[in-house]
């Protein structure tokens, strides 16, 4: 039994990098657009991915319609910068303070959508983001099984304090089969799975710019 | 001049199988790879890869499995069959005991070793050096509570109820601490309280009961080595040319005479046990 060698290059040096850390305080600048991003031959409107994620995503939608005969759907995936700061301000004139808008959607810069690397899922017949997709047959099986094809659930509950979102069982992000895997199996967000990977593997991540309020 | 140093070899090797019996704490019955140094006095060669790894099944929270371990690591675990069983035992009683433990590290290759070391050595942080490594062996295992899972390990994770509770309980499963505190100047290393490595539970019993490192045991149980004598690596690539009694047997049997390595020209006395339980006593040439 050969064991799993380190990696001889520290993964991720470039923004592209499937382990690339976004979140409120590791930002991307307004000028970053992923390089190599197609839409996901799946149903669903926004389904635009960096090109390996989109994949996967295939993968794993036609595994969910073999295996459970439920077609999951896209509600969006990559979103730009001004895209995502319109979503942020319209929010924000919901529910009125930035402290409440925060909790729920990501300011511009500060979304996993903008790297192509993330995507919000729902199946046939639904097509809102709530945590009753957790309820439903698709979010089930999502939860359970999203991390064979390379994905996580990104915002989960008790990760709050460390993720610095609510729970969202819609939102996956693509980090590749290994990682995700692991981080599966270990049961933490991705910012302690990138502290463990750092500490195993003696490397520097690049984990985004940081972002001073 | 040769026959005298023959009788003396002899008469050495008859003393130190009477002596461990005369000691009042019974020195354990031990397989000797389970006691393996891979420190700088006894390294392992680069090719030595465990033959009976498995890999460690991940207990997830909404999952029972009483034959899975938590895990906190960002590859597979592996460690030999006979350790990890006895960590798998060890993580559930420590559950009942309302401890709940984490495995960060296993099995690590000489490979693996080799691209730490570089790394390490280019932080300036010190680092043992390839083939001196504990981890190599397959027995050794970094263990920590949930709060430590990503910390950089420091000793004071042997404040922690979690430290506590291996340091006062990990023998009764085969582990003990490979780097305890107060010990740096016979082991070479500082204080480790995460790092386990499986000896089994008899050689683990006596090690606590005698507050003893793993070098210390075995100077007890190869008194030739602690002599000073020049000793050649506990892995010969391929060939082992000393055998000591296999896998200790739950019953009983009588303690193993001590194994001098072999010289050129010296004659070697091997104390085995039989299949029978009785001593064979053969002596050879070495060449």
């Amino acid at each position: 039994m050969v064991s799993a060698p380190l990696d001889e290059a520290a993964p991720q040096h470039d923004i592209d990098g499937t382990l690339f850390l976004i979140n409120r305080q590791w930002r991307v600048s307004k000028n970053y657009i992923p390089e190599l991003m197609r839409q996901a031959e799946v149903s669903g409107k926004v389904r635009t991915m960096q090109v390996e994620a989109a994949a996967a995503l295939e993968e794993m939608y036609a595994a969910c319609k073999e295996e459970e005969n439920i077609t999951l759907t896209t509600i969006s995936g990559y979103r730009s910068y001004a895209t995502q700061r319109a979503i942020y301000n319209r929010k924000l004139d919901s529910v009125g303070s930035k402290a409440k808008a925060d909790e729920y959607v990501a300011r511009a810069g500060a979304s996993e959508h903008q790297l192509g690397m993330a995507m919000d899922v729902s199946q046939k017949g639904r097509s809102n983001l709530s945590t009753s997709f957790a309820r439903y047959g698709g979010g089930k099986w999502l939860m359970e099984n999203c991390w064979r094809f390379g994905f996580i659930i990104r915002y989960q509950k008790g990760w709050e304090d460390v993720t610095g979102y609510e729970y969202e069982p819609w939102h996956v992000r693509y980090v590749g089969k290994e990682a995700a895997a692991a981080i599966h199996d270990n049961e933490m967000p991705l910012e302690h799975y990138l502290l463990l990977l750092r500490q195993e593997r003696l490397i520097d991540i690049i984990i985004g710019e940081k972002v001073m309020e | 001049m040769a026959a005298v140093r023959k009788i003396i070899s002899i008469l050495m090797v008859m003393l130190m199988i009477a002596a461990p019996a005369m000691a009042e704490d019974t020195l354990p019955q031990v397989n000797n790879e389970l006691l393996w140094l891979a420190s700088s006095q006894e390294p392992l060669v680069d090719s030595y890869e465990p033959g009976d790894l498995v890999k460690l099944n991940s207990r997830r929270s909404a999952e029972g499995g009483t034959d899975a371990v938590y895990t906190a690591s960002t590859t597979s675990i592996q460690l030999r069959a006979e350790a990890a069983a006895a960590l798998v035992s060890m993580c559930n009683a420590a559950e009942a005991d309302k401890t709940v433990l984490y495995v960060r590290q296993g099995y690590r290759s000489y490979h693996d070793e080799e691209v730490r070391y570089t790394r390490m050595e280019k932080r300036g942080e010190a680092a043992q050096k390839p083939g001196e490594c504990d981890y190599q062996t397959g027995l050794a295992v970094t263990v920590v509570g949930k709060d430590w899972r990503t910390k950089t390990l420091t000793d004071e994770f042997a404040q922690t109820k979690e430290g506590k509770w291996l340091a006062d309980n990990a023998a009764a499963y085969g582990f003990v601490l490979r780097y305890p505190e107060n010990k740096q100047d016979i082991t070479g290393w500082a204080a480790e309280p995460w790092h386990l490595r499986y000896v089994g539970v008899e050689a683990a019993a006596y090690m606590q009961r005698n507050g003893l490192c793993l070098e210390e045991l075995r100077a007890l149980v190869n008194p030739v080595e602690a002599a000073g004598v020049a000793v050649a690596p506990a892995v010969v690539e391929g060939v082992e040319t000393i055998k000591i009694t296999p896998t200790p047997e739950p019953a009983p049997t009588p303690t193993p005479g001590p194994t001098p390595e072999p010289v050129e020209g010296q004659m070697v006395v091997l104390d085995e046990v039989g299949p029978d339980g009785d001593h064979e006593i053969g002596f050879y040439h070495e060449t």
